[in-house]
């Protein structure tokens, strides 16, 4: 069911209406005076005209119905004539006639007389050519004078004045201005009544679709115009039309799919409160997963932490063995040759002693260093670096690498000192590998410990060539290496990282040398007690 | 109607007004059984078509009888015998015609009662004007001089050639140069502008011509002057029926107070009517007894 929308039967009060009312009303009434005002004057002219026209007819009239008496001096018959024409028509006033020689008349319809000769200077009886318009007498009375002179073929007998009363002209005037009042008020009361409609006619169908509209504005997409006209208001009532029947139906297929995205979303809610329900566990699991993993990478870690110590020890006893043996074979030699006194049992026996007991003291480290504590504790980090560089002493000696560290024994970490120890080991072993692999001539590492605001910088640089800039951003992912297989398991660096930033909440970065490399471990400070 | 009131000059204004005025007064009084016929002298009206004045008379005369059932009949004369003997006849009810003509057609004991029609502040008759520089003081000094009378003016010729008779026992042919103009202001204006030496016109045109201009009155001079009630009558026979004779005095002396009677009054420049009888038409019939005398005597001297 739709609702049209019908022309309101009540005068709309709306602004559109008062301004087009207003406009045509003012429009067509400034018209109109303007058209008076522009009329008056072109009437009026036309009006002289007409009055110069009566005037000099009148005037030639009686110029020729009086010549013969002119010419033979018989005013008597002038002023006949001229009463009798003064009695016929009531326009003129007065006729003046002044003759060059004799006396000057002056004729009223109510009578005449003659006028002396100061009187008759008033006007030349030598007048030239005519003249005309409208004068003004003293007490505002207005009349229209026409003068003209007296010629008979070529003889200037005089000069006659002609006055005519501007009644009818006034009148005229007058009647101008009444109907220009008249057509004024008249187009004012035409105005009133078509300018109202015409504006209603105009402003109705565009009110219709504005109050159309709102209503579609509030919702109503029911609402329709029903103006049927062949203009466009009419196209635009169509269109308005199609526009909200193309609403109503965007607005259906929107509630459609509004619809099916609330059962999808139902659908999808109950499968995340499933999901939800086992998301804990799965969680739990994951973590459970991932810390499994990581122990065993740890673990990987470790092993290959321990394969290199392995090697780091057969270094580390290669030389007290050699040592040890010597002496067991100067202890046979000087028995066999019967020299092995008790002075010199007991200084081999000693020197024996001694080489056995830094070998018990060189396992004893690593012992320590592999030892499983997960406990976290302060240490000092002079003596964690220390031990590191203690347990791969012996690899460094054997390939010439030069270790020095410079820090100061008052730094202090908190933390699990194997796992840091681990890191340590781990960037020393990468270093020497890369080393190594560069064949450097003066192989040198340098660790270099400092406290920096609240914070301890840790940098181990290396001289072994650097790492491609290319790959450095990969270096701390699992199983990445650029060892050759066998040689490295690419869980170093990952696990090193791990430790630094997961347990120990600092910061491990590596940036280029001009011939090596920096890690750059950023950790914790602990302020020393006392 | 304009030209019709200045072709009603001297006595022929008067002829057409007296029948109107009877006709308008008479719409008040109790319907004519028969129409009431007016006998207009024709040749007394100047200055107009005939055929006009006809038509303009009877007109009028119907225009002002209609709304009282009344018939009127305005019946034209150019022969004042014709007229007498329809008079007679008791076929014209009332004569209207100018005082000279109507004396000499008439006698005193064939009519009976009429009107005349004044003005206020005017006297009807007759003057002799010259300038007052002109240095005539008598009569007699016109001898040899230009004088001016009006045309087909049976009175004032009646009353010129009675004074020359009377007063150098010649016609006036041999006392001076006599002209004829056709109205009467035309001689007023001849005189004053020292056209002529004199000019014989009624007193009625002097009045309204000094009226136009008081110069007039003060150049001019009235040298002769012969007084009368006026220079037109509308005059019943004795064998008029006498219930229309009351009826038609009575219709004229209410004519000023009938607002179609003051209209008639208006157009003909005239204030009021009075009454005439014999007696005021007696002058007319001096005069013209007088001027037989002097011509028959003249006459019969010669013979």
């Amino acid at each position: 069911m739709s609702r049209r929308w019908r022309f309101p039967r009540i005068f709309p009060a709306n602004r559109i209406f008062l301004r087009v009312f207003g406009t045509f009303g003012s429009l067509l009434l400034a018209m109109t005076v303007l058209y008076g005002l522009l009329i008056i004057p072109l009437q009026r002219d036309s009006l002289l005209k007409v009055l110069y026209s009566q005037a000099a007819t009148v005037s030639r009239s009686i110029i020729q119905a009086c010549s013969e008496a002119m010419l033979s001096d018989d005013y008597g018959f002038i002023v006949e004539h001229n009463l009798q024409v003064l009695q016929n028509d009531k326009g003129i006033e007065s006729v003046l006639i002044v003759p060059r020689q004799g006396d000057a008349l002056r004729i009223t319809p109510t009578g005449w007389r003659m006028l002396d000769r100061l009187e008759a200077h008033i006007l030349p009886s030598d007048f030239k050519s005519e003249s005309f318009g409208i004068i003004h007498a003293d007490g505002g009375h207005a009349r229209y004078r026409y003068v003209t002179p007296i010629r008979f073929s070529g003889l200037n007998w005089g000069t006659m004045r002609v006055d005519f009363n501007t009644s009818e002209y006034d009148a005229n005037i007058d009647s101008m201005y009444h109907q220009l009042f008249f057509i004024s008020g008249l187009s004012l009361m035409a105005i009133l009544p078509i300018g109202y409609f015409f504006a209603l006619w105009l402003t109705r169908p565009i009110a219709t679709i504005s109050a159309a509209a709102s209503l579609v504005a509030d919702g109503d997409l029911k609402a329709h115009v029903n103006i049927r006209r062949d203009d466009e208001i009419g196209l635009l009532s169509n269109s308005f039309n199609q526009m909200v029947d193309a609403l109503a139906q965007n607005r259906y297929q929107l509630e459609n799919i509004n619809q099916e995205l609330e059962t999808k979303v139902a659908e999808r809610t109950q499968a995340l409160d499933v999901l939800n329900q086992t998301l804990d566990q799965r969680v739990r699991n994951e973590i459970a997963k991932r810390q499994a993993q990581e122990q065993i990478l740890i673990h990987q870690s470790r092993l290959a932490a321990m394969g290199e110590m392995i090697g780091a020890i057969a270094h580390q006893w290669r030389q007290p063995l050699n040592a040890l043996s010597l002496v067991l074979q100067n202890m046979q030699l000087q028995y066999r040759m019967g020299q092995l006194s008790e002075e010199s049992m007991q200084r081999l026996q000693g020197k024996a002693d001694q080489l056995i007991l830094h070998m018990s003291r060189t396992i004893d480290e690593f012992r320590n260093f592999f030892k499983p504590s997960k406990i976290k504790e302060t240490f000092a980090l002079a003596q964690a670096l220390h031990s590191a560089g203690n347990i791969l002493e012996g690899v460094f000696k054997n390939h010439n690498i030069e270790l020095s560290i410079d820090c100061a024994d008052d730094l202090l970490l908190t933390g699990v000192p194997g796992e840091f120890s681990q890191v340590i080991l781990n960037l020393l072993s990468n270093a020497k590998d890369s080393i190594l692999t560069a064949k450097q001539a003066q192989p040198r590492i340098y660790i270099h410990a400092r406290k920096v605001a609240l914070q301890v910088q840790i940098d181990v640089e290396d001289n072994g060539g650097g790492i491609d800039p290319v790959i450095l951003h990969k270096i701390y992912e699992p199983y990445f290496t650029t060892k050759e297989e066998g040689w490295g398991t690419g869980i170093g660096l990952y696990m090193s990282k791990m430790i630094i930033e997961n347990n120990m909440y600092g910061r491990l970065e590596a940036s280029a040398l001009p011939r090596g490399t920096r890690f750059t471990i950023l950790l914790p400070g602990v302020m020393p007690e006392g | 109607m304009i030209a019709f009131g200045h072709a009603l000059r001297r006595a022929g204004s008067w002829l057409g007004l007296l029948g109107l005025l009877v006709l308008a007064g008479q719409a008040r009084a109790e319907p004519a059984m028969t129409p009431l016929i007016l006998g207009f002298y024709l040749p007394g009206i100047r200055d107009a078509n005939p055929t006009d004045i006809r038509a303009s008379l009877q007109l009028w005369v119907e225009e002002i009888a209609k709304p009282y059932r009344l018939q009127g009949e305005a019946r034209m004369y150019d022969d004042m015998r014709v007229l007498y003997r329809d008079a007679m006849q008791n076929r014209v009810d009332l004569v209207i015609a100018p005082a000279m003509e109507l004396t000499e057609t008439f006698r005193p004991e064939e009519l009976t009662q009429g009107f005349s029609a004044r003005r206020r502040g005017s006297d009807e008759g007759l003057a002799l004007i010259v300038q007052k520089s002109s240095g005539l003081s008598q009569f007699r000094d016109l001898r040899g001089k230009h004088v001016l009378r009006l045309s087909n003016d049976r009175l004032g010729q009646i009353f010129l050639e009675t004074q020359c008779q009377r007063e150098t026992a010649s016609p006036c042919s041999k006392l001076f140069n006599l002209a004829e103009e056709k109205r009467d202001v035309q001689s007023i204006h001849r005189v004053f502008f020292g056209q002529a030496d004199a000019a014989l016109v009624s007193l009625g045109t002097l009045h309204a011509a000094s009226e136009l201009n008081p110069q007039i009155g003060a150049r001019l001079r009235v040298l002769l002057e012969w007084k009368a009630q006026s220079l037109a009558f509308g005059m019943m026979t004795v064998r008029s029926d006498p219930a229309y004779r009351d009826l038609l005095l009575r219709s004229a002396m209410q004519a000023s107070q009938t607002v179609r009677g003051v209209q008639i009054l208006e157009l003909f420049k005239t204030d009021y009517m009075v009454r005439a009888g014999i007696s005021d038409v007696q002058p007319f019939w001096n005069l013209y007894h007088e001027y037989q005398d002097l011509t028959h005597r003249k006459a019969a001297s010669r013979k």
